[in-house]
């Protein structure tokens, strides 16, 4: 290692600092020790001068005494520090100001006296405040490094490069590995092989834009070879003067991300064990029906039919459970072909024509057919959802308008409905998880509130927008736009 | 003529009853189990369609499918997996099998897929 002068000094500082200027060290030292050294120190500085004197003669009286003052006041604190200033005074008017060896002086030495006291008491409470201060900066710092250190997080700092300028010894606590263990890991060989993609495409979004927050999941190999969860939260800090660098905050979510799983499984297997009884259920409510029909009994298998219509609303509500489920797993499924869209919405349109007698449902569809590449069955289903809306809100009007229009190379759809409306309040939430349209008669209309939150999603995942425009007893629009090709890349 | 022979292997007694009345009141001659295990013993009886659940207890649809599409004997009767299952289509495509249908289903459904496999023919007497 190279010798380097200002590395020595400060390390002299820091250790004259830690052992000697330190409070606690003041602190550790009896009363009768910190004066003691100051009467020494004092005694022993006015012989070198008195031993001196023949050479500085009797021009500079309170040289030396402003040091001894400082130090005094270093090592013993306040009273150790006033204590050496009269001391020192006494001395140098006895010693060094003319006339000398007697404690008489005159007006303008007493001038200089005086002076000499108020400067070495400044100087005291100067020193004061400076301990004061650097012990609260020792103090937050102590703070805030028990608290990285006892938490449940891991904290790396990384320069842009990717280099370690620090770990927290909380990395072994998270992941197994000791701070200096991470700085030599090789951490694309412990990330998972299937993860590395996303950790690393997290880790270049976050690079570009400065005070950027990204969070990513992923599997992390640990010490003991076990394979665990990891989340990480990385933040942007290159333009922060005191961090400079990358800031990934990592905790272990092994066990909520297995119990995300058991939830995901369970609802699973629910809606599987719930929808095995609703088929036979529903098949034998159409065996009854087909042998009402044929024996004429119409009266019978109206009230069949009506029993039909009810276990479809069950099986869409089961269906609804399923979707949100497989949406938050991020598991829903597209199964995409080139379809006629016009044919599609004319089907679903015909199909929910036959679960009303009140309202009309007009359909206004272009001239040509549209060919769509997209999901077919999950587009109809958000159609289908958005007029069964159209009619539980609209109880009091009997129309519903869906319209269709090709533009360039989008299509659009509108379902207009003339009933009570969404406040611009509540327009904002609609598309939300478990939204329902709230005021007093909000019990009067069912559902989960899962409907349109399932729409936006598949919409969303067709590369498209929905969107509502509404108002308060006129009636709402829900529109939705698609490209005519899209492909999914989920 | 003799009538169409079709096989529903479910664990479930509700479905498969309610599928044999409803596939024998469209004409069909109906070969019930609930033991997946049993499947291949009854290609004996010469199935023009087989009906097979995903999820049965002691062996999954999908595994007896893809063993019943992998002999030369029994690979050219057609397949269909019924299932409750969110997964039916891709695992469905995964064994082999020639189509599927998701639970609960529509007797139109049914028919449908029964004719696509059986001819459009009715052969109800």
């Amino acid at each position: 290692m190279q010798f380097n002068p200002l590395r020595l000094y400060y390390s002299g500082l820091k250790i004259v600092d830690r052992y000697f200027w330190s409070e606690d060290a003041v602190a550790s030292r009896p009363a009768y020790i910190r004066y003691t050294f100051t009467f020494l120190l004092v005694c022993i500085t006015t012989m070198v001068k008195v031993k001196l004197s023949p050479f500085i003669g009797t021009n500079t009286p309170f040289l030396l005494y402003f040091a001894i003052v400082i130090v005094a006041t270093g090592f013993g604190g306040v009273g150790p520090g006033i204590f050496a200033t009269f001391l020192s005074a006494i001395s140098s008017s006895y010693f060094f100001i003319i006339p000398v060896h007697e404690l008489q002086i005159s007006k303008l030495a007493s001038i200089t006296l005086i002076v000499f006291i108020v400067e070495c008491l400044l100087l005291i409470s100067l020193s004061g405040a400076v301990t004061r201060a650097s012990k609260r900066v020792r103090r937050s710092a102590s703070r805030f490094r028990a608290m990285i250190e006892n938490g449940m997080d891991g904290i790396v700092v990384f320069n842009s490069a990717g280099k370690v300028l620090y770990a927290s010894p909380t990395t072994a606590t998270v992941i197994g590995y000791s701070p200096a263990e991470f700085r030599k890991l090789d951490l694309f060989k412990k990330v998972h092989p299937e993860d590395i993609d996303s950790v690393v495409e997290c880790y270049k979004t976050i690079l570009k834009v400065p005070g950027d927050v990204k969070t990513v999941l992923h599997r992390f190999m640990h010490k003991n070879g076990q394979i665990i969860w990891i989340e990480s939260t990385l933040t942007n800090l290159l333009g922060n003067p005191v961090i400079k660098g990358i800031v990934s905050n990592f905790r272990n979510v092994t066990e909520r991300v297995k119990l995300e799983k058991q939830k995901e499984d369970f609802i699973g297997i629910a809606t599987h064990e719930l929808k095995t009884p609703v088929t036979s259920i529903k098949a034998y409510a159409q065996i009854l029906n087909s042998r009402f029909r044929k024996e004429g009994n119409l009266s019978s298998s109206a009230m069949v039919e009506k029993m039909d219509v009810q276990l479809n609303k069950l099986i869409g509500l089961i269906g609804d459970l399923l979707d949100v489920t497989k949406i938050e797993g991020g598991r829903l499924q597209l199964c995409e072909e080139w379809y006629d869209f016009n044919q599609n919405i004319r089907e679903v349109v015909e199909e929910l024509q036959r679960t009303t007698d009140k309202h009309e449902i007009k359909l206004l569809l272009p001239q040509s057919a549209i060919e769509v590449h997209g999901d077919k069955e999950r587009i109809g289903q958000v159609v289908s959802n958005l007029i069964s809306n159209a009619i539980k809100y609209s109880p009091n009007a009997n129309l519903i308008n869906v319209s269709v229009i090709q533009e360039n190379d989008h299509v659009a759809l509108e379902v207009k409905d003339y009933g009570i409306g969404i406040s611009e309040n509540e327009q904002q939430h609609v598309f939300e998880r478990f939204f329902r349209v709230s005021g007093e008669r909000s019990n009067t209309y069912p559902g989960l509130g899962l409907g349109l939150f399932i729409s936006r999603e598949i919409i969303k995942r067709q590369g498209g927008t929905i969107w509502v425009n509404s108002r308060v007893g006129k009636g709402s629009v829900f529109s939705f736009k698609i490209p005519l090709n899209y492909t999914d890349h989920k | 003529m003799s009538k169409k022979r079709i096989i529903v292997a479910d664990d479930d007694p509700g479905i498969v009853d309610a599928m044999k009345i409803l596939l024998e009141d469209e004409g069909y001659e109906v070969i019930t189990t609930g033991d997946g295990s049993a499947v291949h013993d009854l290609y004996d009886q010469k199935p023009d369609l087989v009906f097979l659940d995903l999820w049965m207890s002691g062996i999954n649809g999908n595994d007896v499918c893809r063993m019943l599409k992998s002999k030369i004997e029994t690979k050219e009767v057609p397949i269909i997996i019924f299932s409750a299952n969110r997964d039916l289509e891709v695992i469905s495509k995964d064994c082999g099998a020639n189509d599927f249908l998701p639970k609960p289903f529509d007797i139109d459904q049914l028919i449908c897929l029964v004719n696509k496999y059986l001819g459009n023919e009715n052969p109800v007497t």
